[in-house]
């Protein structure tokens, strides 16, 4: 599988295998699955003792523990139930950057990475056996495919996300706010377009009880803007026209770097998990680091 | 192609430059770049310096030096003229030389350049104050700069007498003239020539003091060639130191100045030498009288001049009383010393004895003063005659016998002034003048004396500053709309 930039899924997965992505928190009550269930059941593995009470099933009571110490106990167990997986993705004309023109030699886009990010978290979700589902603003307009966990999701999440191209300069909260909140929502975005509103309808989510996790791209040319004296333009935003030359620059990054401090903190703050992915960054580890909450 | 206003140019070459200099340094917008963070830029002046090796918007930058240069050269007063350069003469002479005008315009090495002659009056212009060269020059200047309109140059040829009375406007105007000046004297050939006179008495011999050179180069004294002239000292010693002096000062003709005894003797007597002259031309007549006593000698010298006034060949003669003491009749006496006498342009310095003085009652408006004393008392007048066609001088200046004071170069002034004719007293035109060319070794512009002149200078072609300047304009609109049509691509882009 390749992206229409010629990036290789291949390697992605294959350096995602065995990765498992557990869930922070307790699910729901849901389909039996990996993750850890808020509820209290009768198989899986041992967790606890309780007294017996009326109505217990009688066939819970621990034997052994009985004889040896005179009083009825009843082993409890936790469920394992499924955690659908909502990967978000922002496609608006700010993702479509750099051009290839101005890009770093083996450093893809930010739409590329975007993709690529999205299709591993979709791999090591489906691998777990949880339901992964897409929803993704492009130039055509919303594209949403709904969590499926059989044989080829990932694929077509791949062939999905590989036709779609970035532009325009559609809102991401009206697609995050619909989502159910007993599952798992993964915002792949620049977070440069509506992102107090997609802010607020994450908080939202996360209050309702839905694991959110926050991938911020940058790009690496909006780090080190390479070039001389230039008109920068906002590509959502064509009235914003800056010059961007050297006495600028110290204080551009250090606006940046604040921008995105602050979105970190926000995003955490709320609960939800924040990754920084920078497009000179490997892929595969920012995987890792989103599965793994090492950025959190 | 020539121009009128040069330094017009010099200004359209500086704007050329400025133009150049600022499409190196011009301020323009920056190359534009999409970059999604462009909101975390501060806001600034959306135009940058950029400063290049090679001037931006060549076509522009040729459009309008293109522009400034037609404006410039149309405005500088261009002139299309041929590959020759064109030089006018001037030749400016005495009147007198006007039969030889052909001969003159040859040696100025006129051959089919345009020329233009100025005459100068023979009894007055140049011969009466040589200056008058140039008010000639500069109104023959001032024709030719209006006929002919191609001139590059302007060659002044001054053909100037052998003396005149006054150089006083040759040095005050010489320098007018923005140009090398030809300065030639009138050559002898061109002169009268001298004639050798010959008395019906052959017991004197009288010489013609006409206008030649003798050996030395020496010039002739008198002022009018037209006419000759015969010296008779009449009295004094046979060694009278003036007598000695005429005939040292005046070139000698053949002969030498005639004496004539001191006494009273019939008019007859005398060898005036009035006439005598082969040639039939009329003659001049200079008589020095010596005599020591002032009251006889007086009269005597009033019946000669009623004698010599009523023969009608010797008008314009000259009488020159100058007795020995120096006490004309008439004359208030005086004594004292005094250290020089002036006459023309030099001074005798001697220790002079002043022994009589002009009354005041003898000044009119028909005497003048011929020679000064140094403190400005005159020492020699002239009175014309009774008859109106000659002059009597009176000479106040005691010589010593033996003195050679009047033998000296400085006596020749007094000497030439005392010979003049009547009225005049003219003097040797110096060598100085002739050899002085001016302080510049080219030739006058014709745009310089256009300009002083106030002679409007004729732009060649008429048509060339007007489609110029329309060059310009043109070429100033489709510049205009050049740049407008890359300001609106700019724009789109």
């Amino acid at each position: 599988m390749t992206t229409a930039d010629g990036i290789p899924y291949g390697p992605l997965i294959d350096g995602l295998r065995g990765v498992r992505w557990p869930a922070r928190r307790a699910v729901g009550a849901a389909l039996p699955g990996v993750h850890r269930s808020r509820q209290r059941g009768t198989s899986g593995e041992f967790t606890e003792y309780r007294l017996y009470r009326q109505g217990d099933d009688p066939r819970q009571l621990d034997w052994k523990l009985l004889a040896r110490s005179d009083r009825a106990f009843v082993r409890l167990t936790d469920d394992r139930a499924l955690l659908p997986t909502w990967i978000v993705l922002d496609g608006s004309a700010s993702m479509d950057f750099p051009d290839r023109a101005h890009r770093t030699t083996n450093v893809p886009d930010k739409w590329s990475a975007a993709r690529a990010i999205a299709i591993g978290l979709a791999h090591v979700a489906h691998a777990s056996a949880d339901p992964v589902g897409i929803v993704c603003t492009t130039t055509t307009g919303p594209r949403r495919l709904l969590p499926r966990a059989r044989r080829g999701t990932v694929s077509e999440i791949a062939r999905t996300l590989t036709s779609a191209a970035a532009g325009g300069s559609a809102p991401l909260a009206p697609l995050l706010a619909p989502l159910p909140a007993n599952a798992r929502i993964v915002v792949i975005s620049d977070l440069l377009g509506d992102g107090e509103a997609l802010l607020t309808a994450a908080a939202h989510l996360v209050a309702a009880g839905a694991q959110m996790e926050c991938v911020h791209i940058v790009a690496a040319e909006e780090l080190s803007p390479v070039g001389g004296a230039q008109l920068a333009r906002d590509p959502e935003a064509h009235e914003i026209e800056r010059v961007l030359d050297r006495n600028v620059m110290r204080d551009y990054l250090a606006t940046f770097g604040e921008f995105r401090a602050s979105m970190a903190r926000r995003w955490r703050a709320m609960g939800a998990g924040y990754t920084e992915a920078r497009t000179d960054t490997p892929l595969t580890r920012v995987v890792r680091q989103v599965v793994g909450g090492q950025a959190s | 192609m020539t121009f009128l206003m040069p330094a017009v140019l010099l200004v359209g070459a500086v704007g050329t430059l400025a133009a150049i200099a600022l499409h190196l340094l011009s301020v323009r917008r920056p190359p534009a770049m999409l970059l999604p963070t462009a909101r975390f830029i501060n806001p600034r002046d959306v135009r940058a310096v950029s400063r290049s090796t090679r001037p931006s918007d060549l076509l522009l930058l040729l459009l309008r030096v293109l522009a400034l240069w037609c404006a410039a050269v149309a405005l500088s007063g261009p002139r299309w003229t041929s590959g020759a350069r064109t030089t006018g003469h001037v030749i400016v002479a005495d009147a007198s030389l006007r039969r030889d005008s052909a001969r003159i315009a040859s040696r100025a090495g006129v051959a089919s350049a345009p020329v233009r002659f100025a005459w100068s009056d023979s009894s007055s212009g140049m011969r009466a104050e040589l200056g008058a060269a140039w008010p000639l020059a500069w109104r023959a200047a001032n024709a030719m700069m209006r006929d002919e309109a191609a001139l590059d140059s302007v060659a002044l040829h001054i053909v100037v007498p052998r003396s005149s009375e006054s150089f006083d406007g040759w040095a005050a105007w010489r320098h007018s003239w923005p140009g090398k000046v030809d300065v030639e004297a009138m050559s002898a050939a061109n002169a009268t020539s001298a004639t050798t006179a010959t008395s019906a008495t052959s017991e004197t011999s009288t010489r013609s003091v006409a206008a030649t050179e003798d050996s030395a180069g020496r010039q002739a004294p008198t002022g009018d060639v037209a006419a000759r002239a015969t010296v008779t000292v009449i009295g004094g010693a046979t060694d009278d130191v003036v007598r000695v002096a005429f005939d040292v000062h005046v070139p000698r003709a053949g002969g030498s100045v005639s004496r004539a005894p001191a006494a009273p003797a019939t008019p007859q007597g005398t060898t005036e030498g009035v006439s005598g002259t082969g040639s039939g031309s009329r003659a001049r007549t200079i008589r020095v009288l010596r005599d020591a006593a002032g009251a006889s000698e007086g009269d005597a010298v009033s019946g000669r001049d009623r004698a010599t006034s009523g023969t009608g060949d010797d008008a314009g003669s000259v009488t020159v009383y100058w007795p020995v003491n120096g006490v004309p009749r008439g004359w208030k006496a005086m004594h004292d010393t005094i250290g020089g006498v002036i006459a023309g342009n030099d001074a005798v310095v001697a220790p002079w004895v002043r022994s009589a003085a002009p009354r005041d009652s003898a000044a009119s408006s028909r005497t003048r003063a011929i020679a000064w004393w140094s403190d400005g008392v005159p020492a020699a007048i002239e009175r014309p005659s009774a008859s109106g066609t000659g002059c009597t001088r009176e000479v106040g200046i005691a010589v010593p016998n033996g003195s050679d004071v009047l033998l000296s170069p400085s006596a020749k002034s007094l000497i030439a002034a005392l010979a003049a004719p009547c009225g005049r007293t003219t003097m040797p035109v110096p060598r100085s003048v002739i050899d002085d060319s001016g302080n510049s070794t080219s030739l006058a512009s014709a745009s310089a004396l256009r300009t002083r002149l106030a002679v409007r200078d004729a732009v060649a072609p008429r048509w060339l500053p007007a489609a110029l300047l329309a060059s310009a304009i043109a070429l100033l609109l489709v510049e205009s709309a050049v740049r407008r049509a890359g300001d609106d691509a700019g724009g789109a882009a």
